[in-house]
């Protein structure tokens, strides 16, 4: 018999493993136990996250690794996927040496049915029964020395938020983990499910079947442990199936098949006997272990839930929580922005006054700087929005609002978890997109992606507010009391929405179709959200933002600078430019007129640099296409300029028609120039119907890389952010077709 | 489906209770086995309950049932 392998604190770091079922507090332990040392990732293939961290306790390495919860190791999501995969060793990465399953002290009644079938796994495992404080105060007494008896594991009791009993389990964990490197190699940490009593009958002498089989068929025995072949059988056609079917071959998906007959003749049929044992098993053991001296009676949460879900009342608060978390993520977020875009603003003005006129001069100010303040507009607004999910998932409020939402989100074949990642959208795309983390079946979270830029976001307002204040009478419907540019504002706002549920409803039956994942949706106890966990996730939010998506979008202005600023002689601009802030140095007062020329010529170099440059040459280009939309070059241009962020159509507008760039929609100048533009046949450009078409295409199209690029970083590919820009084009290039030719034609 | 109500704790044998409906026609809420899990009507109408007159809850206006899920 080989020696027992002794391993040296210092080789390589101890893998713990923690799981459990979701609302047990297992992030706030994980946090706790963690410290900050937390890296995050994605695990190869899937969109799920991947949480480790690197601790030392007692002197030695822990790698501790935070699985997602779930509810049982039969997986049905990629989330438990993940789990199972960790825990029997895919990925690269050999099997955790010590699992850490973590219970809610106050509803083991459901909590140990993940916990049974973990004993089962090829592992030392520890209980870990957390938020201790909570059934204390539920009146639960739990005899943790006798649960530990029954179930042949060590039984830890916790409280993560208050901190307690932290020191018990790292001790746990560093024990077992000593213990079982002791053991010798080849023997097994824990004795089968059935021989423990939790599968039994049938169920068992198939297992033991099966499992003589395998060794018949000389498979080793790492590949055939118990766990393996108790899951094959249990999950027909599942990953492990597929697993000992390939090593084993035909033979052994034969036996599976045999096995599931006899046990469906026997009453014993799968899935239903597995669930029906591990209860029996469950509601045996607690009857020794548990006692609870209080009838379970109308908790606070009962009494709480009774008003916030409250048919009327419940949907009327929920909506006001909703809109109060809007308004303030608004109203905070707008002077922290400013704040930013003026320290940006002082070092451009601080660039320009030591640096001549000059093409480095440019890309420092207009495409650098501009390129990072196009970042960092975003972060205030994600911070305050994940602060205020966080708060609202880790105090147990987000799950009634998807309670409460779901029916309306039905409408949309979507579910009611998707309601706050688009209602935030409405406001900007951005954490709208980054918020559909919140929802855990796939399908509905791309599908939630790809029509969250539809909802009208901010930037879309000031394109509407020149269009409508240059072209649309100022007159009134209804007798005169319902202006009419107000409603035309009300439908260009809601015209994305609209689109949004045919759009949601064809996705959901096309290229996301699918099986909708039922809605099994936990309501957990309230409890106070743990601060540490939410600013934890807020700063990891921000960081995977500027990191992961911040890049491109600093890259792509930077780009898109070049392309309106070259190929062109700036030799002209550089020297009237010189000559203006020459005079405004020396005294701008008596100077005015003089400068006021010198602007016009500058902003006539402007507009013809534009025309010459690659944006400019584009714009003219397309010119054809666009004309069936009403549009002439200058148009194309502009809206070109736009795509990576649509707030600069307005400068661009500006600079085409020779006002400079620092218009805004507001700008009466611009207004008028607008109004006078003419074909070269002499017909004026702009008319009601191009200003709609304009508007509309603006409503439809994904002119945002940001969006883009933070798609790009939640989807993990590039297919479906050039999806959602492909789509929302031609969504938006037929609406402002339609629009312009009906128009004309009224 | 079923599989997954049945790890949920919706086993035959085991004790609900009905505690509240969504706005709109909307998912209902249960209890059972000390949890609160909600779900759509079409994912209820898989589950058959017997009624049991006899658990009944003062503080809470619903009706307690035992359980048993057919197999879909």
């Amino acid at each position: 018999m080989p020696s027992p392998a002794i391993r040296s604190a210092s080789t390589r770091p101890a893998r713990v493993a923690l799981i459990g079922n979701p609302n047990t507090g297992k992030s706030t332990l994980f946090n706790a136990l963690s410290g900050m040392r937390v890296r995050t990732g994605n695990y190869p293939g899937v969109t799920v996250e991947k949480r480790v961290g690197r601790t030392q306790w007692s002197g030695r390495n822990i790698e501790l690794i935070d699985l997602p919860g779930t509810y049982s190791l039969s997986p049905k999501s990629p989330d438990e996927m993940v789990a199972v995969q960790v825990l029997t060793g895919c990925y690269d990465e050999p099997k955790p040496d010590l699992i850490v399953c973590i219970c809610n002290a106050s509803a083991l009644e459901r909590n140990l049915y993940l916990a049974t079938q973990v004993l089962e796994v090829d592992c030392p495992v520890i209980l870990c029964l957390n938020m201790w404080d909570a059934a204390v105060r539920a009146g639960i007494q739990i005899d943790t020395e006798s649960l530990s008896r029954e179930l042949g594991v060590r039984v830890v009791a916790t409280s993560a938020t208050l901190r307690e009993g932290l020191a018990e389990l790292k001790a746990a964990v560093v024990e077992s983990l000593t213990a079982s490197e002791a053991v010798a190699e080849g023997a097994s940490h824990r004795t089968c499910a059935h021989a423990a009593g939790i599968l039994s009958g049938p169920v068992a002498m198939e297992i033991d079947r099966l499992k003589e089989l395998l060794t018949t068929l000389g498979i080793p025995a790492a590949k055939r442990s118990p766990f393996l072949v108790t899951r094959s059988l249990l999950d027909p056609a599942g990953s492990v199936e597929c697993l000992l079917t390939n090593d084993a071959g035909s033979a052994y998906s034969e036996a599976l098949d045999e096995s599931r007959k006899l046990l469906a003749a026997a009453g014993d049929e799968i899935p239903g006997v597995e669930a029906r044992q591990r209860y029996q098993f469950i509601s045996r053991v607690l009857s020794r272990v548990q006692k609870r001296t209080r009838a379970p009676s109308a908790t606070l949460t009962d009494r709480i839930d009774a008003v916030l879900t409250h048919r009327v009342f419940g949907f009327l608060i929920c909506l006001a929580v909703l809109m109060f978390v809007f308004s303030t993520i608004y109203w905070f977020s707008q002077p922290v922005s400013e704040t930013v875009e003026g320290v940006l603003g002082w070092i451009s003005s601080q660039i320009r006054h030591t640096m001549a006129p000059g093409p480095l001069r440019s890309l420092l100010t207009e495409g650098i700087v501009a390129g990072v303040g196009s970042v960092l507009v975003f972060l205030p607004q994600i911070c305050l929005l994940f602060l205020f999910i966080g708060l609202l998932e880790d105090c147990g409020y987000m799950s009634r609002a998807a309670f409460m939402m779901d029916r309306l989100m039905g409408l949309l074949g979507l579910s009611g978890r998707s309601f706050l990642p688009l209602m935030s959208s409405f406001a900007c795309a951005v954490p709208g997109v980054m918020a559909t983390r919140v929802i855990d079946d796939r399908r509905d979270r791309f599908v939630t992606i790809l029509i969250a830029p539809l909802m009208s976001c901010s930037a879309r307002l000031p394109v509407y507010v020149l269009m409508i204040g240059a072209f649309i009478p100022d007159t009134g419907l209804l007798g005169g009391w319902l202006p009419l540019r107000a409603v035309v504002l009300f439908a260009m706002s809601t015209l994305g929405l609209v689109v949004a549920v045919p759009v949601a409803l064809i996705l959901r039956r096309t290229l996301l179709r699918g099986e909708p994942s039922p809605f099994l949706l936990e309501l957990p106890d309230y409890h106070l959200p743990s601060m540490r966990v939410v600013l934890l996730r807020v700063w990891e939010s921000g960081m995977s933002f500027v990191v992961r998506a911040g890049t491109l979008i600093f890259a792509t202005s930077v780009l898109v600078w070049a392309a309106g600023s070259f190929p062109g002689d700036h030799a002209q601009q550089y020297a009237l430019t010189a000559q203006i802030e020459a005079l405004q140095a020396v005294d701008e007062e008596s100077n005015l007129a003089e400068i006021e020329t010198l602007a016009a010529q500058l902003n006539l170099q402007n507009s013809q640099l534009l025309e010459q440059s690659l944006l400019g040459r584009m714009g003219v280009a397309i010119e054809p296409l666009v004309k069936p939309l009403g549009w002439d070059w200058r148009i194309g241009v502009a809206v070109i300029a736009s795509f990576p962020a649509r707030e600069v159509v307005i400068a661009t507008m500006g600079t085409i028609y020779s006002l400079g760039g620092d218009v805004d929609e507001e700008n009466a100048g611009l207004r008028d120039t607008l109004r006078g533009a003419k074909w070269p046949d002499g017909t004026p450009v702009f008319s009601i119907p191009v200003a709609i078409s304009i508007m509309v295409f603006f409503a439809l199209c994904a002119q945002c890389v940001s969006t883009l690029m933070v798609i790009r970083r939640e989807t993990n590919s590039w297919r479906w952010p050039v999806f959602s820009f492909v789509y929302m084009t031609v969504l938006a290039y037929i609406g402002a077709f339609l629009s312009y030719q009906i128009g004309m034609r009224l | 489906m079923a599989s997954r109500l049945m790890e949920m704790g919706f086993v035959p044998g085991a004790a609900v209770q009905v505690l509240r409906r969504a706005p709109f026609g909307g998912p209902i809420q249960y209890r059972v086995h000390s949890v609160s899990i909600s779900m759509r009507v079409a994912e209820a109408a898989c589950i058959s309950v017997t009624n049991d007159a006899a658990w009944s809850e003062p503080a809470v206006t619903a009706s307690a049932a035992e359980l048993q899920v057919a197999a879909t």
